[in-house]
């Protein structure tokens, strides 16, 4: 039998093996089973250069190139630390009731599979992102996974298709709550899950 | 391996402190990396750090009271320097607020669990090491190879007075740990006591000697 798999590359340090000799970022993601993280490439030098979204990946042919160095990937390493004591009272109360929500760093959230009202969008679910604000701060606006449409291919109203958040594409809602009062405590008073439950309500208008 | 120590030189651990926590201005929380050694026994496994290298203010995406962000392009050049040099990376940080007690948050875990499969790519994987200091406490934790889960570690200040923390403990002082033969839970509590020797050779006549912390000094 042979094998029709012949160009490789690694990822985080794991070998994978392709049939296509170049790749898209959507392509490289979906085989590594990375949904979300920035990728980058290490250059000849060992540099990290992060890769777009139409950056077209060549992979090296590895049979009979046995000391082909196949091409290596990874995640950015968005390194970011901190106490954060409010910031982490929000990510419980939000991971209480989204327990797939993931922090993305510097306060941004992702809820992976936020539903949609059915047959007003182009899809039952999106992800959204959100992002905490320091304490005392007031959540402005949100976002969601590229490609967001109403069911008629039109866009929401006070929304921008082409727009970025932690570095990921994204659709963008211009919005806030109109009362917000928090009460300088997680949990108390308005708090991200209050912003949350408003995002959902925006989302339901479906226009 | 039953026991991970992270082993920094007196000096190498003021040149931190002194980075992290400065006598003057803002006290942001600050991060910096120990490039490492690594010694490997039967039942303790010992990073030795043996430089310090800082982040630059302008390598800072964020830096503020309770949050820092460093940018991507520095991290890497980090890793090359280790990769360079065949040494072990020790990520530290600082949280200002703390001062006898200090710990990884869930934002430093959620972050190093992101390191952890960045250094995999870099570097091909564990082990590396992170401390997280407060103004008189330091945090340690350790990943090893073949584990995705972190490993508590004792971290010891070595010079003429030895200094131990662990990561739920008071520091402790190991100036006697040569002879430590009772265990450091014993050893902690001799060193809260006042102890007296009664006439030992080659004394010749009864002497009574006062020590704290508690030493044995047979000859």
């Amino acid at each position: 039998m042979s094998n029709n798999k012949q160009f490789q590359f690694k990822f985080n340090g794991k070998l994978f093996e392709t049939d296509k000799p170049q790749l898209n970022l959507q392509e490289l993601r979906q085989i590594v089973g990375e949904s979300q993280s920035p990728i980058v490439r290490k250059d000849h030098q060992g540099r990290d250069e992060r890769l777009g979204e139409h950056d077209p990946i060549h992979l090296g042919h590895h049979h009979g190139h046995e000391h082909h160095k196949p091409e290596e990937f990874g995640c950015d390493p968005d390194f970011n630390r901190g106490l954060q004591t409010y910031l982490e009272q929000e990510l419980e109360l939000i991971g209480s009731v989204f327990p797939n929500a993931q922090h993305l760093g510097g306060g941004v959230v992702y809820i992976p599979k936020h539903p949609l009202p059915e047959g007003v969008y182009n899809r039952p679910f999106t992800g959204a992102f959100v992002v905490v604000p320091p304490l005392g701060g007031r959540p402005d606006n949100f976002w969601v996974d590229p490609g967001l449409t109403l069911a008629d291919g039109s866009l929401p109203g006070n929304f921008t298709a082409q727009s970025s958040i932690a570095g990921r594409p994204a659709g963008f809602f211009s919005w806030h709550l109109k009362n917000w009062c928090p009460g300088g405590v997680a949990g108390q008073g308005d708090n991200m899950l209050s912003f949350l439950t408003g995002v959902k309500r925006r989302l339901w208008e479906g226009k | 391996m039953n026991q991970q120590i992270i082993r920094l030189p007196k000096a190498l651990h003021s040149e931190v402190t002194a980075h992290l926590f400065p006598d003057e201005g803002p006290q942001p929380e600050r991060a910096a990396f120990l490039l490492a050694n690594r010694v490997e026994g039967k039942d303790r496994g010992i990073f030795l750090g043996y430089r310090l290298v800082v982040v630059p203010e302008d390598a800072y995406l964020e830096k503020a009271d309770d949050f820092l962000q460093v940018k991507s392009e520095f991290i890497c050049e980090v890793a090359r320097m280790a990769a360079a040099e065949s040494a072990y990376l020790i990520e530290l940080h600082s949280h200002p607020g703390c001062v006898r007690k200090v710990g990884f948050s869930r934002l430093d875990c959620a972050g190093q669990a992101r390191f952890q499969k960045y250094l995999t790519y870099k570097l091909g994987g564990p082990p590396w090491g992170a401390l997280v200091f407060g103004r008189e406490s330091v945090s340690g934790s350790v990943w090893l190879p073949g584990t995705e889960s972190s490993l508590e570690a004792r971290v010891q200040i070595v010079g003429e007075n030895w200094q131990e923390f662990s990561n739920s403990q008071e520091p402790v002082s190991l100036r006697f740990d040569r002879q430590q033969v009772f265990g450091l839970q014993a050893q902690r509590a001799l060193a809260s006591m006042k102890i007296g020797l009664v006439g030992l050779r080659p004394l010749h006549k009864a002497q009574i000697l006062e020590e704290t912390p508690f030493a044995f000094d047979f000859r």
